[in-house]
């Protein structure tokens, strides 16, 4: 054969043989990309493949990765700082995300920050990640410190980093994301880190009313729930999910018992604080709308100067033979000068916002069905002229500790929980069961802060509880319907200072259509109701 | 006209892509698999010193919402947060059998238990026991109710159980019943005679 041929022959020959290493490096990069976690079969491709082609067409770092998959995972909680936090608020929802310390710079996940806003997940193909809200699209490139969002090139401030397939953006790089990906308004103080999209936002107001006892009036443009420490003569409000905004640092008062207020917002949260030359006594307005300030009366007892303020009575304890201290746990002494004689029912529609609760069927969640039964026992016990209150009365995210500090704090004469839940055909009534006793370590601790556990508030007013379990019980079997009494370890039950208990309609997951009937719903709602009055009769008369 | 030995080259290249290719999709998919093998299945556990012993367990049957006790013969170590761990793996082994009296979510397992002060159990699960539990109060007190019984009658000095998930505290088991709470085992028995 002629020498040329045979050059032709090794030049073929050396095109083939790279045109086929170039595509198993190309088919490896796929497979890589599909699934970060490497196997030992991958190896032996990788080396059965070529290690030059490989390194060329693949990702350096990653080729130091697979033979490192620990690596990986350490670096994943390297940095992570749980008491880092963002706070995203939203007229809808707030929810705060973990941020990170990657490169001297803070870092976000951008599932965290996106995901609660409606992102179901991120694709990624490559060094390439596209999200989806809305049919708007986003693409993210490890490494690179642009984004395209909408098809415009949105800088951010530093490189997409991605560790164990989760994409990390700069904190800093929110508010283009936001802005860019929503289009609406977003205003972000990263000093705080805190962002408030779509005009997120809860303002207020401050009024001093000049006496011998002055007192501060706090009006919010949105109710508000803070959580309230006190220092000495400063007391300090913590707003950990409300949007509070406020365009004064600090606002001096020409007052000798009030003397200041200052408003700071770090690490995801809002906070008030108010100085005064005593100590200062907070309270909360019954609409959440109010906050009143007041020096500590020191021989009489305080006077309730706001108009607004809980109109309910706190139901004494029942009689406290053994903790004859014991009041309300979880709401400091000084606000228990302001009850009046209402008395309301506080309804639980249980679960909400992303919180869907138990899993009936394809078509039914446990949160929309426990909404409309509230919304039944509602009217049914305003027909029987008992207030009523819902904790909530939409598709919202309420945490459970919330819901029974918003019962505690508005003094509620009762709680009703409302489930439902499989498997059954019977409507169960559930009274509190304490989990640990409620003998505290030191007793003496109680009596001079007139705190309670947290865990065992209930202890006081377990009896009241059956008792009106045991009231709805028998107006449910008047009507025919299947019940069944159990005692449980059910949150919030055991936090709530007042007679509680819970009714859950129960159907198994082939027939849930009992549940949805509005006529089955209504019957039920009416004998909770009637149980409810009766009980309450039963406990006024034993008071 | 090509030489036959082209010819020949040619060919096993090309032969050699297209097995090389339908090597390389072969063990995509068997990765693929694995990693759902993976995510759904309990995760490998060392294996247990200790002589077989028969135990009672407390076992949830939700058809007829009810709690029984059954023997079973597990490996039991000396050590006894090892003992308290086998106890409520055996239970868990009942509900993760199909079909189950009670179904749990897949990879529901004990991670660790940890004994304080000689009379105090802190039972570490993997995050699918409550990630993956169904929700309902009825459902979450019976698998509490059987795990803490369970415990009681393999472990008789315990008398405080409390349950973290993957290392963590969390509020509730799936939604509804207590889990910040230590729980106390006297008051558990009160519970599980409900479910006689």
């Amino acid at each position: 054969m002629p020498w040329s041929k045979k050059l032709a022959g090794l030049l073929t020959t050396f095109v083939l043989v790279s045109c086929a290493l170039l595509l198993c490096g190309s088919l490896l990069n796929l497979l890589e990309s599909a699934h970060p976690r490497y196997s030992k079969e991958l190896q032996f491709v990788f080396n059965f493949g070529n290690f030059a082609i490989y390194g060329n067409f693949g990702n350096p770092r990653r080729v130091t990765d697979l033979f490192n998959p620990v690596r990986l995972e350490a670096g994943l909680l390297s940095g992570a700082d749980p008491t880092r936090q963002f706070t995203i608020y939203t007229p809808q929802s707030a929810y705060s995300i973990e941020v990170l310390e990657r490169q001297g710079q803070l870092y976000i996940s951008l599932m965290d920050l996106l995901g609660p806003l409606g992102v179901t997940g991120i694709r990624p193909n490559g060094n390439n990640w596209t999200l989806q809200l809305n049919k708007v699209e986003a693409h993210f490139t490890e490494g690179k410190d642009t984004a395209r969002i909408r098809g415009s090139t949105v800088d951010l401030s530093g490189g997409v980093l991605v560790e164990s397939g989760r994409v990390l953006v700069p904190m800093n790089s929110s508010f283009a994301i936001l802005s860019s990906l929503l289009h609406k308004n977003v205003d972000f103080h990263p000093s705080g880190r805190r962002i408030f999209v779509d005009n997120a936002a809860t303002r207020f107001t401050t009024e001093l009313k000049k006496s011998d006892r002055s007192s501060l009036v706090l009006n919010f443009s949105q109710p508000v729930n803070p959580s309230i420490h006190q220092e000495g003569n400063k007391s300090r409000l913590v707003f950990k999910r409300e949007p509070l905004v406020s365009d004064l640092i600090s606002q001096p008062f020409d007052d000798k018992t009030i003397r200041s207020l200052n408003f700071s917002e770090e690490n995801g949260i809002a906070a008030l604080t108010i100085i005064g030359d005593s100590p200062l006594n907070v309270s909360l307005g019954s609409d959440g709308k109010t906050i009143l300030v007041q020096a500590v009366p020191s021989p009489a007892p305080a006077s309730a100067d706001l108009p607004k303020q809980a109109p309910v009575a706190q139901p004494s304890p029942e009689p406290p033979a053994s903790q004859p201290s014991q009041q309300s746990p979880a709401i400091p002494a000084q606000t228990q000068g302001h009850s009046t004689p209402a008395y309301f029912v506080m309804i639980d529609p249980s679960h909400g916002g992303d919180d869907r609760g138990a899993f009936l069927s394809d078509k039914v969640d446990e949160k929309e069905l426990t909404l409309a039964v509230a919304r039944k026992l509602k009217a049914e016990l305003q027909d029987r002229g008992i207030a009523v209150r819902l904790l909530r009365d939409a598709d919202i995210n309420l945490s459970l500790e919330q819901r029974a500090e918003l019962t505690n704090a508005q003094h509620a004469g009762m709680y009703v929980a409302i489930h439902a839940g499989a498997p059954g055909q019977e409507v169960r009534v559930y009274t509190p069961a304490l989990a640990s006793s409620p003998v505290v370590a030191d007793q003496s601790i109680v009596k001079a802060t007139q705190f309670l556990p947290w865990e065992t508030a209930q202890a006081a007013f377990l009896s009241r509880s059956q008792t009106v379990a045991q009231a709805v019980i028998g107006e449910l079997q008047k009507k025919d319907v299947q019940t069944v009494r159990l005692a449980t370890p059910l949150r919030p039950l055991n936090n709530i200072v007042a007679p509680a208990f819970a009714v859950e309609l129960s159907a198994d997951r082939t027939n849930t259509q009992d549940l949805l009937n509005p006529r089955i719903q209504a019957m039920v709602a009416a004998a909770v109701a009637s149980g409810i009055a009766h009980a309450r009769s039963q406990i006024e008369a034993q008071k | 006209m090509i030489p036959r030995h082209f010819q020949i080259a040619i060919t096993m290249l090309l032969l050699g892509i297209l097995i090389s290719g339908i090597y390389i999709i072969r063990i995509t998919h068997k990765e693929q698999a694995k990693t759902q093998l993976a995510a759904d299945e309990r995760p490998v556990a060392p294996p247990v010193g200790g002589k077989q012993e028969r135990i009672q367990v407390l076992v949830a049957y939700d058809e007829e919402r009810a709690l029984r006790w059954r023997e079973t013969t597990v490996f039991m170590p000396e050590e006894r947060s090892l003992r308290a761990k086998e106890a409520l793996r055996a239970v868990l082994t009942q509900y993760l059998q199909n079909p189950s009296p009670h179904p749990l979510g897949k990879g529901a397992d004990i991670k660790n238990v940890y004994l304080v002060n000689n009379n105090t159990l802190v039972v570490d699960t993997t995050s699918q026991f409550a990630d993956a539990h169904p929700s309902g109060i009825l459902p979450e007190e019976m698998t509490l109710t059987s795990l803490i019984e369970t415990l009681s009658a393999n472990l008789p000095d315990v008398t405080r159980v409390k349950f973290i998930v993957d290392g963590k505290e969390r509020e509730t088991l799936a939604g509804h019943v207590d889990l910040m709470s230590f729980y106390d085992v006297s008051a558990v028995h009160e519970l599980a005679k409900e479910f006689e």
